[in-house]
C-alpha cells in the first residue's frame, strides 16, 4: 500500500458534489469574513414613521465617529414641511430636500423627526454622508422607508 | 455491462491508498460489491459504475477492463472496415477533474484569505504608528484670498516628545494667522518655525494669502525633528496654484458639494482663525454655487 499523504483521503470522505458545496459554502463565508473586516460602517438608519404627518428618522452612529455628518432627505415637492428637529441647515421646497449637518456627532441613536403640513404623499428617503474616520473614504448610506 | 480486472482495480486502489469504503462512496455501492469486484466474484459490471469507478481512480476505463475482453465490451466507434483499427472511446465523465484538487483548493483559499487578514491588520497597525509630519495645504486658490495651511505631526511614543519645525513658505506669501504661536523672533525670509511638545498626535496650522497673482505653482517645504534627532522633511501636500476657483472647491465646478465641505471639516475644522471662511463655505454649500467676482474680490453667493 503506497504510504499516504495529507492529501489522501480519509475513510470518510465525502462525494464529489458534497465536497463542492462545501468548497462554495466556504467561500462565500471567507468572502463575508473578509467583508466584515474591511467594511466599517459607522452609520446606520431606518425610518421608524414614514407616513402621515409625520416623519421620523432614526440613525444609529456608531464608534469610530466621524467629525461630520450630512443628512440629505428627499420626498415628493408637493409636500410641505413645517418644522423639523433638530433644525435643518436648507429646505429646498422646488426640489423636496431638506439637509442637515452634524458636526462631531455622538457616538449612539440620532433622532430626525419632520413634520408636514399633510400627511405624506409618496416615499420619502435620505442619503448619510459622512468620510470615514479611519481610512478618510467618502461614504454614502441610503436609507428608504 | 463491461468487464472489468479486479485484480488491476485493487492495484490501483492500493497505489493510491484509497480504501473499499471510499471507493463504495464515490460510486454509490457497497464495500461488499467493491471487495466482490476486486475478487473477480463479479466480473461484470454495469457501464455507469465502470466509469465512476474509473473516474474515481483516475484512470480511463479502458485500463479497468478485462484485457481479453476489452475489445469486445466497449462501443465501436469510427469503424471504416475489416482493416481499420477500431478505435473504442468510452463516453466522458462528467467529472473529468480528480477529485483530489478540491482539499487542495480549499486549503489554498483559506490559507490566502487568512495571509490578506494577517497584511491587512498588520499595515493598520503600521499606519497608526508612523512617526512624521504631514502637511495638508488646498491644491488651488485665489489671489488674495486666505487658505489654512496644516501641518499633522504623528509620534506614537506615549512620552511627550520635543518637536522643532521648520515651515519654508513661497515667497510673496503673507502669513496672517498661526497656531500655535511660531517661536522666537521673526524669522528672515519666508521661514516660520514651532518649537513645542507632541503627545501621540498635534496639529501646526497657519493662514496664509498671496496679495498678487503667480503663475507657476507656488511651492511649499519644511522640516520636522523629534527631540534633536535627524531633521526629516514634511511629507504631503506642497504646491498650491493660484486661479479663480474657493480653494474648498476641489473639483473647479464652482460648487461646494457634500463630499467637499466633508473634506473641509475633516481637515480644516481645527485650524484656528477659519471661522469666517468656514462660514462662507458653508453658504455656498447651501447653496447652488459661487462666482468669483475680481473686481470686487468677492463671492457672489448663487440661490
Amino acid at each position: 500500500m503506497s504510504k499516504s499523504n495529507i492529501f489522501s483521503k480519509p475513510n470518510h470522505i465525502l462525494p464529489a458534489s458534497t465536497l463542492k458545496y462545501l468548497f462554495i459554502g466556504w467561500t462565500v463565508f471567507l468572502i463575508l469574513l473578509f467583508s466584515v473586516s474591511f467594511v466599517n460602517s459607522q452609520v446606520s438608519g431606518r425610518y421608524i414613521a414614514a407616513s402621515g404627518k409625520q416623519l421620523v428618522l432614526s440613525l444609529d452612529v456608531s464608534k469610530p465617529t466621524p467629525n461630520s455628518l450630512i443628512v440629505v432627505q428627499t420626498t415628493s415637492p408637493s409636500n410641505r414641511v413645517t418644522k423639523t428637529a433638530p433644525k435643518a441647515k436648507k429646505i429646498a421646497r422646488k426640489s423636496g430636500q431638506i439637509k442637515w449637518l452634524f458636526r462631531n456627532p455622538s457616538p449612539g441613536s440620532l433622532t430626525i423627526t419632520t413634520i408636514l403640513q399633510s400627511p405624506l404623499q409618496g416615499r420619502v428617503s435620505a442619503i448619510v454622508r459622512y468620510r470615514d474616520p479611519q481610512s478618510g473614504h467618502f461614504t454614502e448610506t441610503v436609507i428608504s422607508n | 455491462m463491461v468487464k472489468i480486472d479486479g485484480t488491476k482495480i485493487k492495484q490501483l486502489r492500493e497505489q493510491q491508498g484509497l480504501t473499499q469504503l471510499y471507493l463504495a462512496t464515490a460510486v454509490e455501492v457497497t464495500t461488499d460489491t467493491i471487495s466482490r469486484w476486486e475478487n473477480k466474484r463479479y466480473p461484470s459490471i454495469k457501464m455507469e459504475n465502470g466509469i465512476k469507478l474509473a473516474d474515481t481512480l483516475g484512470v480511463s476505463l479502458e485500463e479497468l477492463l478485462d484485457q481479453e475482453q476489452e475489445n469486445d465490451q466497449l462501443p465501436a466507434t469510427n469503424v471504416k472496415g475489416p482493416s481499420t483499427e477500431v478505435t473504442a472511446t468510452a463516453p466522458t465523465p462528467i467529472i473529468s477533474q480528480p477529485k483530489k484538487i478540491w482539499p487542495i483548493v480549499l486549503l489554498s483559499t483559506t490559507l490566502l484569505c487568512v495571509l490578506l487578514l494577517f497584511l491587512y491588520y498588520f499595515q493598520k497597525s503600521q499606519q497608526s504608528t508612523e512617526l512624521g509630519a504631514q502637511r495638508i495645504v488646498p491644491q488651488h486658490a485665489i489671489a488674495g484670498q486666505p487658505f489654512p495651511v496644516v501641518i499633522k505631526i504623528n509620534e506614537t511614543g506615549g512620552v511627550p516628545t520635543a518637536v522643532i519645525l521648520n515651515e519654508i513658505v513661497p515667497v510673496g506669501a503673507q502669513i496672517s494667522q498661526a497656531f500655535p504661536e511660531t517661536t522666537g523672533k521673526k524669522q528672515p525670509g519666508n521661514r516660520i518655525k514651532w518649537l513645542g511638545k507632541v503627545q501621540s498626535e498635534r496639529i501646526f496650522s497657519y493662514i496664509v494669502h498671496f496679495p498678487k497673482y503667480q503663475e507657476l505653482p507656488l511651492g511649499f517645504s519644511g522640516t520636522v525633528s523629534f527631540s534633536g534627532d535627524q531633521e526629516e522633511n514634511i511629507q504631503g501636500q506642497s504646491e498650491i496654484i493660484l486661479g479663480t476657483h474657493h480653494w474648498a472647491d476641489q473639483d473647479k465646478d464652482n460648487i461646494i458639494s457634500d463630499k467637499e465641505i466633508l473634506a473641509v471639516y475633516d481637515n480644516y475644522s481645527d485650524v484656528k482663525g477659519l471661522g469666517d471662511e468656514i462660514d462662507t463655505i458653508e453658504e455656498i454649500w447651501l447653496g447652488s454655487g459661487y462666482k468669483w467676482d475680481n473686481k470686487s474680490q468677492s463671492y457672489e453667493i448663487l440661490d
